[in-house]
């Protein structure tokens, strides 16, 4: 017998802490398990698992508490009160259901995982102050405070960790084996940590109380060992149920995915072969020719061009028809022996002119290929049929062509033929044809070769890359050439052909003598360059005064300069020094006069210079210096507002002046009758995407959109001593600069000219 | 004495052809005074000295002979030679009839010029000293009392003191007093020089020429 109120020494059964410590482990892992097989379950089977796991891990918290107990070792004997273990175990179990809820959800949020882990934890430790209530033994306990809250917190934070795991490990298909066994680990560590620490809690005093050792038990070591084997048999058998269940599902779903994946692949096919036969049928529909199957002689498939050749409105009209019935009677017998020898010997017949009758009774000539193949298993013959009609109507209507050409050339059209065989390079002309080239048929050698050297050398090379292009597989030629005749004279031919690529491969062409057209033309263009610049000279005739006072403006100062200076130089002494200034301001003053005549020299020069780099503002000066007299007199203010960043253009300055002059003229007309407000006249240049815009705007009475439309055309003019020219050369001269040059209506009045013109690229002069 | 040296205005929008002229007045020893506008002739305020204008017919604004007509109308009486590098007859007619001393036209010789100068600046000169002695003599017949003006008038008109007396109804004694003393304010030697004078002063506005 021990001393009274002595701590009593303690100890541990090593073994007997590994086994409870695997129990923990074990139940676990089983409770872990089987949280897997409800989340994958449903209904009654999800119950079963649910509470099965519940049990399990119930169970194993319990067993791994007593197992431990039987490891802790005192000096006295201590019995169990067994309703107080039955009350353990069901607390176990309750807290385990607890936790496997929380773990079988689908979604589990930190705030959830907290408080299961709070609860899960909470309940390990209640089973374990619980089950120490069960002890009877003669001492007393007393615990350490903070030890005890150390093992509650260990049991919640193991718990919550075991917890977070599990989240992870619902999916089955998804856990690993390590994972789960990680998971497993943390809840035993969570329940054997707290029970050891819990333990470590409490001291024994020893009592002389005596001790209430009504309805407990003893525990023996083998009642220790069967506990722990019988527990972990029950595990064991619980995580093998687990696995059957388990791997019976897996099977389950392989067959599933076995028959899904067979089913789309079935599908797909299915698609693959209504696809193609779509293509087919396609194909066949749009085919340009006739497709006929027949069988047993009864027509058995017709595509719809073959409707349209029988004169038909829909298949059914012709299926199941004799296929004599459509073919002309006179072909008949010989149609019937080729079907024959098809069936023989397997083998298409070549395509053979025939003729068909149509559903109402027409003839239509064809062309038919067959061949043997297969309808629905029964041998059958396939018949290509084209309309032979079109091909015979093209050669008809070449025919009528070179009718109508014959007449033609006698009726006086000078149209020559040419028909150039492409292997053989020959030509055969027409009698006309000889005449353009001035050759005849012992000075032509027939080869295109000797024809194209009598071509002009300018045009040489066009004519050449044409015939190139039809050598290189073009189907149309055309080109414009003069012809250097043996005599010298020249022939204007413009020359078209057509490539005939059936048969063997040749030209058809023809050449028109168009040097009458070509004179003509020359004549007008000359005709106009004339007008052009008698206009230039008319409206110099305007502008003498104008010129008349140019010059005399500086010819006066000139003049009255050198009066100046003899003047001082005659009076005693002479002045030079004044003198000097007269005679240099003189010099000056007869070189601008020099200017003046320069200018209006360049003005009526007819041929015009080349194109140079040309600064738009300089010529505006230019021009403004030669109708300043006319502004001057109409009261015109003139503003110019040249854009720094404007281009330099590429232009004629003579040709330019000119436009700015007609274009100022005009403005100077059009505010003519101007009285209640200022006669304005802004010159503007900007920069544009094509170079450079330049806009005349005037404050006179504007131009109304008829007048836009005409304004530009020749002859057209609102005064009385116009002659309408004035806007028509200043829009061919703008469109010689490659630019544009249209008219709009000014705010608040006034039209606006404008211009583009292009910007000289790189140097060019 | 620089304020009576005649001066030569010249109104010409050709700077070139103004600067020439101004360097040739200038050798022939007169004052000359460029404008580029008749604006700016207009604007200046111009020294009372004989003075003449050398007046471009066309220049942007007011023309030349805007410029004449503004003048005319204002009543300033200045001798105007016009020039001109694009003169034709009618304008030149209409200058003249106003009263131009030249119509040149461009390029013209210098002598022309000059020798229309001298004679604009000789005639402005006796119209400026015209002008100066009816100044003159208008204060001095300003200074004259009423009664005295009526009696001048009157006697200039040819009535006899007798006459005089009685259609205003002073004495004869009276009529004498006032006239003595208005021929010896008008510093008139005699009759003759009255009369003289009051004519000079009942034309003032009447062209020189």
């Amino acid at each position: 017998m021990l001393q009274a109120n002595t701590t009593l020494p303690v100890s541990y059964d090593d073994l007997q802490v590994a086994l409870s410590a695997l129990i923990a482990v074990s139940g676990s892992y089983a409770a872990l398990d089987l949280a897997g097989r409800v989340t994958a379950a449903k209904g009654w089977p999800r119950f079963a698992w649910f509470t099965g796991g519940a049990v399990a891990m119930g169970i194993g918290i319990w067993s791994m508490h007593f197992t431990a107990m039987l490891a802790f070792r005192l000096p006295i004997p201590v019995a169990y009160h067994w309703p107080t273990v039955v009350r353990v175990l069901l607390i176990g179990v309750l807290s385990s259901a607890f936790a496997l809820q929380v773990a079988s959800r689908d979604k589990m949020g930190w705030a959830r995982a907290v408080t299961s882990g709070l609860i899960l934890g909470a309940g390990i430790a209640a089973l374990h102050y619980v089950g120490m209530t069960a002890m009877r033994l003669g001492a007393v306990m007393e615990f350490n405070h903070a030890t005890v809250a150390l093992s509650v917190v260990f049991a919640i934070v193991f718990s919550l960790a075991a917890l977070l795991f599990a989240f992870d490990l619902r999916e089955v298909t998804r856990g690993t084996p390590f994972r789960k066994l990680v998971s497993s680990l943390a809840m035993g560590a969570a329940i054997s940590v707290m029970h050891y620490t819990g333990m470590a809690s409490a001291r024994f005093v020893a009592s002389n109380k005596p001790v209430d050792f009504t309805r407990s038990v003893s525990i023996s070591d083998l009642g220790a060992l069967g506990i722990g084997a019988v527990t972990l048999m029950l595990l064991g058998l619980t995580v093998f149920l687990s696995f059957l269940s388990r791997q019976q599902d897996a099977r389950a779903q392989d067959l599933e995915r076995a028959v899904l994946q067979r089913t789309s692949q079935l599908t797909a096919l299915n698609e693959d072969l209504s696809a193609s036969e779509e293509r087919f049928r396609r194909l066949v529909d749009a085919l340009p020719d006739a497709i006929i199957v027949h069988s047993n002689d009864r027509i058995v498939f017709v595509n719809p061009f073959g409707i349209r050749l029988l004169g038909a409105q829909n298949a059914q009209q012709i299926i199941g028809k004799n296929i004599s019935e459509i073919i002309h009677p006179d072909y008949r017998a010989t149609i019937k022996s080729r079907i024959l020898r098809n069936y023989e010997t397997g083998a298409g017949s070549p395509a053979m002119e025939s003729t068909i009758i149509s559903l109402d009774g027409s003839t239509v000539d064809i062309e038919a290929t067959a061949i043997p193949i297969t309808w629905e298993g029964s041998p059958a013959i396939e018949v290509v049929i084209r309309d032979a009609r079109e091909r015979k109507k093209v050669e008809q209507t070449a025919q009528e062509w070179q009718r109508r050409m014959e007449l033609a050339e006698r009726a006086g059209l000078s149209i020559g033929l040419w028909d150039w065989d492409l292997n053989t390079n020959k030509v055969v002309w027409s009698e006309e044809a000889y005449r353009q080239f001035g050759l005849t048929k012992e000075t032509f050698s027939g080869r295109v070769e000797d024809a194209v050297a009598w071509i002009h050398p300018g045009d040489r090379a066009t004519v050449e890359e044409a015939i190139r292009r039809v050598l290189a597989g073009g189907r149309e030629y055309s080109s414009q050439y003069r012809v250097v005749r043996p005599d010298g004279t020249i022939c204007w031919i413009d020359a078209y052909g057509v490539v005939a690529r059936e048969g063997p491969p040749r030209m058809l062409g023809i050449g028109i003598d168009i040097t009458n057209l070509k004179k003509t033309e020359q004549s007008l263009k000359e005709s106009k360059i004339e007008m052009a610049h008698m206009v230039r000279i008319a409206i110099a005739g305007e502008l003498t005064a104008s010129i008349a006072h140019e010059i005399n403006q500086p010819l006066t100062a000139v003049v009255t300069d050198v009066s100046a200076s003899l003047r001082w130089l005659g009076q005693h002494p002479p002045n030079l020094e004044e003198a000097r200034t007269a005679l240099t301001m003189a010099i000056r003053e007869a070189n601008r006069a020099s200017d003046v005549i320069g200018r209006i020299r360049a003005l009526l020069r007819k041929t015009p210079p080349p194109m140079r780099q040309l600064d738009i503002g300089e010529v505006v000066d230019d021009v403004l210096a030669l109708a300043r007299e006319e502004l001057v007199t109409h009261g015109v203010t003139v503003t110019c507002e040249f854009a720094a960043d404007v281009p330099r253009v590429l232009g004629d300055r003579i040709q330019l002046q000119q436009l700015f002059l007609n274009l100022i003229m005009n403005a100077i007309d059009a505010m003519g009758s101007v009285i209640d407000r200022s006669r304005r006249l802004l010159i503007k240049s900007s920069r544009h995407p094509e170079g450079v815009l330049v806009q005349v705007h005037d404050s006179g009475e504007g131009v109304s959109p008829e007048q836009a439309d005409q304004i530009f055309e020749p002859f057209f003019t609102t005064k009385a001593q116009g002659i309408g020219m004035g806007l028509a050369i200043s829009h061919s001269i703008v469109e010689a600069h490659g630019g544009r040059l249209w008219v709009s209506s000014g705010s608040p009045h006034g039209a606006i000219f404008q211009f583009t013109l292009q910007k000289s690229e790189g140097r060019y002069d | 004495m620089t304020e009576m040296l005649p001066l030569v205005c010249i109104v010409d929008d050709d700077t070139s052809v103004r600067d020439a002229l101004r360097r040739l007045i200038r050798s022939v020893g007169l004052r000359a005074e460029v404008f580029g506008s008749a604006q700016e002739f207009l604007q200046w305020s111009r020294p009372d000295v004989p003075t003449c204008l050398i007046l471009d017919v066309r220049m942007p604004g007011i023309s030349g002979l805007d410029l004449q007509r503004q003048l005319s109308d204002a009543d300033i009486q200045l001798p105007i030679i016009f020039v001109t590098a694009h003169g034709d007859i009618p304008m030149s007619v209409r200058a003249m009839k106003m009263g131009a001393v030249e119509f040149l036209t461009k390029p013209f010789r210098d002598q022309e010029l000059l020798d229309a100068i001298q004679f604009a600046v000789e005639r402005d000169r006796v119209r400026h000293l015209r002008q100066a002695e009816v100044t003159s003599l208008r204060e001095r017949f300003e200074s004259l009392t009423p009664r005295e003006r009526e009696v001048v008038e009157m006697v200039a008109s040819g009535m006899l003191n007798k006459q005089i007396a009685a259609r205003i109804g002073i004495t004869l004694n009276t009529v004498k007093v006032h006239r003595s003393r208005a021929m010896e304010k008008m510093q008139a030697q005699s009759l003759a020089d009255l009369i003289k004078i009051v004519e000079k002063l009942q034309t003032p506005a009447r062209k020189v020429s």
